[in-house]
């Protein structure tokens, strides 16, 4: 049975290598660097009158193609959601000993409200400044990683993050149903442009990365949690 | 107020999964009516969409921006037969979920399962080429955790094979994708359709090819099909009937709108393309039909019959031939139905004989003929008996390939064939034959409502068939004719 | 065509092809996974590689920079979608091999079998 292993592999090489030939050739028939936008730039162009945000891809994110971002913010709900359930059997137990000393533990609870206000900060300005809902929120998560990783009894909230990660994905929905009541449109955007390049600008923008930022941070968490303690739920 | 428009469908199972999701920890009980009224709800609406289609299709531009900038949904015949079916196929599933009160897993079940439809539902009414991967993945990933939910070391074991094989599925769609935006620069299949003839020679084909493979793995064909059997095996009955009924309807779908619509225009690699997954289809139904012939376990049985009933439709959907096209779908909705029954009917029967074995569970249902009734009905419809539904699939399909490709024609006819072997040789097992066992098996109102349900539809469409038919004629026109698909999406019929 | 993008589309294929590899060929599920994980980011390599146009900068509007200078920032959206994507589906997958080694004990896929023919 040896040979059927050379088999295999030779045949999963050659698979691959011919598919990645096919890719490269399509590739190289694409120049590289060379401006070959279309739609992408009505999208730069417009975007200061029409979406008011600095951050022309946050502009795209949330606005112009803020179905996908539904999409995706959703993905990762059901990736909260599905590693919570596979991994419910066991009930709480901590997986993962960590030893630490009094210097990580006080480190820990003096780093904590600096990296949430680290990662609030990163979500709040994401249509002014790179960054967004997306790498907010991850930061928030790792807040309570940290806690985690200092205090081996620390168990976080998951009933409230259940309810907070609800909670913000239903601020994203409303935000989109608000545009079916005014305009007919889903996600159509109902809050004013603002002044470009100020806090309360570029419509729902900000609203929408909040509930993003608040979405991640709790789910991120969740599922660490799950991981850490298989799932088990402080109800 | 509220205009009726394709993106309630998804919204409403998005606030369900939400408001589920905030409140479970803290008044479980009520969860369960959830996904049941959300989805009741949402075949209403993909059904006054359908009726709409025809005369006034509905286009919905998301976010207010019209397409190729905005992404759109776009309810057409094709779109929104499809939304119906799935909807009314997820309903009636999600009735199952009322029996008893539900743990926290089960609320989390419940919740992917949503989600699952969600990412069916949009992925058949989108315009936009990445909006689909992105709904590809909805449907796929809580489709994931909710096989690998299912017993013991089977149903991990199933989960972890559709994973690998869908990841890889979807990031070579992905690569497709990108291939098209980098040449192209739009992501609208609208657009697209006038673009299409810009793409150099290499990137059209590695496209055609990456998107191929990736659908083809999706949408459980031969030779990528590995992953279906175990999936039918191991996961739970009401997610195999789910995966077969509706992903594999979806991704064949998906298949279809590209090669009719978005490669319109490229029209010799669009042929040879087309004779490609004419062949695939053919190959999978002579491989699936074949090998469930030689199944005991029931489970896996139904599963290589999926695969056949797989490789069937896409030969009708690829066909180009209208009867056949029409047949294709008739089959999709046939298959779809009778297999929730046929799949949720295994749990019975491991339940009360701890085996899916055929040799050992002889005479099973000979004393329970609530429950021979739809297994008969639902095995006769697979086959293409009248009075069913199945019939006029098979009818329209063999008929329709006999145009043109009286040699395939003959091979669906032959597959059926083998079909009907098998399924009647389940029967006589189960239904005829006289076994030790005899025992009543109780069975759950609910379950025989479900199994009812389906049975009285298959019926009264396979009575009626023409309620269907300016459907899925318009269904046709707006997959074949670009132009009619174009002037729907970009909003200019109708609103 | 530059010899840069000729580096860069090198690099995202030998990323496609080494991934691929490894989730057809190897036994141990954290590799296959780890596989996956290096065909996800290939490909993601490629969505940001498509978008650059030469000579461009980060499409932020700052004082001082002409929109006329922006680099594609669809792929930039895009992208950000694709990796939140494959980081969920990870999660699951890991998730799954956990399942996997409970009930079988081993992380080593030919003695998973459970489910034959």
């Amino acid at each position: 049975m040896k040979k059927l292993k050379y088999v295999y592999k030779i045949a999963g090489l050659a698979i691959a290598v011919l598919l990645g030939y096919m890719l490269l050739q399509a590739l190289m028939e694409i120049p590289f660097g060379t401006n070959r936008m279309f739609v992408a730039e009505r999208f730069i162009f417009e975007e200061p009158y029409e979406v008011g945000a600095a951050n022309t891809v946050t502009a795209i994110v949330v606005n112009y193609r803020g179905f996908d971002t539904l999409g995706e913010v959703t993905v990762l709900f059901i990736a909260a959601t599905g590693v919570a359930l596979l991994l419910h059997r066991e009930r709480g137990i901590r997986l993962a000993p960590t030893e630490t000393t009094l210097v990580v533990k006080t480190g820990a609870r003096v780093l904590l409200p600096a990296v949430l206000l680290v990662g609030l900060y990163i979500f709040v300005h994401g249509h002014l400044t790179p960054g967004g809902g997306f790498p907010g929120g991850v930061i928030v998560a790792s807040a309570l990683i940290l806690m985690y990783f200092a205090y081996e009894e620390y168990v976080a909230p998951r009933s409230m993050l259940h309810l907070l990660e609800g909670i913000a994905g239903l601020v994203f929905v409303i935000v989109g149903i608000l545009g079916i009541i005014v305009y007919g449109r889903f996600l159509q955007n109902v809050f004013p442009l603002g002044d470009f390049g100020r806090l309360f600008s570029a419509g729902f923008i900000p609203i929408v990365y909040v509930a993003i930022g608040t979405k991640v941070g709790s789910e991120l968490a969740g599922i660490i949690h799950d991981m850490i303690r298989r799932g088990g739920e402080s109800e | 107020m509220v205009t009726i428009v394709p993106s309630l469908i998804i919204a409403s199972l998005l606030g369900g999964a939400f408001v589920m999701t905030a409140v479970a920890p803290f008044i479980r009980r009520m969860t369960k009516y959830v996904p049941s009224i959300v989805l009741l709800f949402n075949v209403l609406i993909s059904l006054r969409l359908l009726l709409k289609s025809t005369n006034e299709p509905v286009v919905e531009f998301i976010g207010g921006w019209e397409p190729p900038y905005g992404i759109n949904l776009v309810a057409g015949p094709m779109g929104s037969f499809l939304a119906l079916i799935i909807s009314l196929i997820a309903f009636l599933i999600s009735l199952s979920f009322l029996k008893y009160e539900p743990t926290v897993e089960e609320v989390k079940f419940m919740i992917l399962f949503m989600l699952s439809v969600l990412g069916a539902s949009g992925l058949v009414l989108t315009g936009d080429i990445f909006n689909l991967f992105v709904f590809l993945e909805l449907m796929t990933i809580s489709a994931y955790a909710l096989v690998a939910y299912g017993r013991g070391g089977e149903g991990a074991e199933a989960g972890f094979k559709y994973l690998l094989a869908g990841s890889v599925a979807a990031n070579f769609y992905l690569i497709s994708v990108i291939l098209i935006y980098a040449s192209l620069g739009s992501l609208n299949m609208a657009d697209l359709v006038s673009r299409m003839t810009m793409l150099k020679y290499g990137v059209a084909l590695a496209s055609m090819l990456f998107l191929v493979i990736g659908f083809a793995t999706e949408s459980e064909l031969f030779p990528l099909h590995g992953w279906a059997p175990d999936v039918y095996t191991g996961a739970p009955p009401s997610v195999a009937a789910f995966v077969s009924g509706v992903l594999v309807s979806a991704s064949l779908y998906v298949l279809a709108r590209f090669f009719y619509t978005v490669f319109a225009e490229l029209n010799a690699l669009r042929s040879e393309m087309f004779a490609i997954l004419m062949l695939l289809g053919v190959l999978t139904a002579i491989f699936g039909e074949t090998v469930a012939l030689v199944q005991r376990d029931y489970r896996r049985m139904l599963g290589y019959s999926s695969i056949g009933a797989a490789g069937m439709i896409l030969v009708g959907l690829v066909s180009e031939i209208p009867y056949a096209f029409i047949g294709a779908l008739l089959l999709i909705v046939a298959h779809g139905f009778a297999k929730v029954p046929l799949f949720m009917m295994s749990k019975h029967l491991e339940e009360n004989y701890g085996t899916r074995d055929m040799e050992k569970v002889k005479g099973a249902f000979k004393a329970n003929s609530k429950l021979a009734i739809p297994l008969v009905a639902g095995s006769l419809t697979i086959l293409g008996m009248p009075p069913f539904l199945g019939f006029w699939g098979k009818l329209l399909l063999i008929y329709g390939l006999a145009l043109k490709y009286p040699i395939i024609a003959l091979i669906i006819l032959l597959a059926s064939i083998v079909e009907a072997a098998y399924y009647l040789r389940m029967l006589h097992r189960l239904v005829i034959q006289d076994g030790e066992l005899k025992k009543q098996i109780k069975i759950d109102t609910v379950e025989l409502v479900i199994y009812y349900a389906f049975l009285a539809l298959l019926i009264i469409l396979g009575i009626l068939p023409m309620l269907l038919s300016p459907y899925l004629a318009g269904a046709f026109i707006e997959l074949s004719n670009p132009s009619f698909y174009i002037k729907v999406a970009m909003g200019v019929m109708g609103g | 065509m530059s010899d840069l993008g000729t580096l860069y589309y090198i690099n995202v294929v030998a990323m496609v092809v080494i991934g691929l590899y490894i989730v057809l060929t190897k036994r141990n599920v954290l590799k296959i996974l780890i596989g996956l994980d290096i065909l996800g980011t290939g490909v993601n390599l490629l969505i940001v590689v498509i978008g650059y146009i030469e000579g461009g900068t980060a499409p932020i509007y700052t004082a001082g920079i002409s929109p006329a200078k922006f680099v594609d920032p669809l792929p930039q959206a895009l992208v950000l979608t694709a990796i939140v994507i494959d980081a969920a589906v990870l999660a699951m997958a890991i998730s799954i091999a956990v399942r996997l080694y409970r009930e079988f004990g081993t992380l080593d896929v030919r003695k998973m079998r459970l489910l034959k023919w």
